[in-house]
């Protein structure tokens, strides 16, 4: 895909979000169920798409700026750092998530170790999921 | 071939033979008064790629390789080099 296509895809993300966000509020308030969360959520959402089209006005300030910020995307040792530190993420947080399997059981809170050890399972079988993707792909 | 511009990576395959990964980019920039952000602009890569493949803490992808050793109108096998222990 063309990289001034992919930021313009990315302008349009931003806008969505600013009009999810606005949607979040007007309908919280609107059904007056004063839910916190979702005002707040929406407020969050709409300065993550006003963030998003700074940084679209940034990169499009002209041909330097793009082509600058197309190579730190594209770039093949950023794309193995990140693939690496998603990689390690992966394995510490699973790690983790065992750890805290067995203390939660040796304090015998089952039902927080049941479910845990569920969100376990489910990232054992996305993994699973995606290396028989990649196996066919590559 | 292989000077003081050249680093060496060392590769241990699963055989455990060791294979050095030498390359000359350093010593190629050098010869033809390249900056590495020139390099780096000529390539599609940043600057910090190249400072990394200078020093030998990463190995070029086989793309990566073949567009440097076009920049410097050379086989790629001039560039990278490739020496069993």
């Amino acid at each position: 895909m063309d990289y001034k296509k992919k930021l313009k895809s990315r302008l349009n993300i931003a806008i969505i979000y600013i009009a999810l966000g606005i949607m979040m509020i007007v309908g919280s308030s609107a059904t007056k169920t004063d839910n916190d969360f979702i005002s707040s959520f929406g407020f969050v959402i709409i300065i993550m798409g006003f963030v998003r089209i700074r940084n679209y006005r940034m990169i499009t300030k002209n041909d330097d700026t793009i082509r600058k910020q197309e190579i730190i995307e594209t770039d093949e040792r950023n794309i193995t750092i990140q693939s690496k530190a998603k990689s390690a993420t992966f394995s510490i947080y699973t790690l983790l998530l065992a750890t805290a399997v067995i203390v939660l059981s040796l304090f015998n809170m089952r039902e927080a170790a049941k479910w845990i050890s569920y969100s376990v399972l489910l990232l054992v079988v996305i993994y699973w999921i995606c290396y028989l993707v990649y196996q066919k792909k590559l | 071939m292989v000077n003081e511009y050249t680093v060496n990576v060392k590769l241990t395959l699963l055989s455990a033979e060791v294979i050095f990964l030498y390359n000359r980019i350093r010593a190629l920039r050098k010869e033809n008064k390249v900056t590495q952000d020139e390099l780096a602009g000529a390539v599609g890569v940043t600057r910090q790629t190249i400072i990394s493949l200078e020093n030998g803490k990463y190995n070029a992808s086989l793309q990566l390789a073949h567009k440097i050793s076009k920049y410097f109108d050379m086989k790629i096998e001039d560039v990278f080099i490739f020496e069993e222990d």
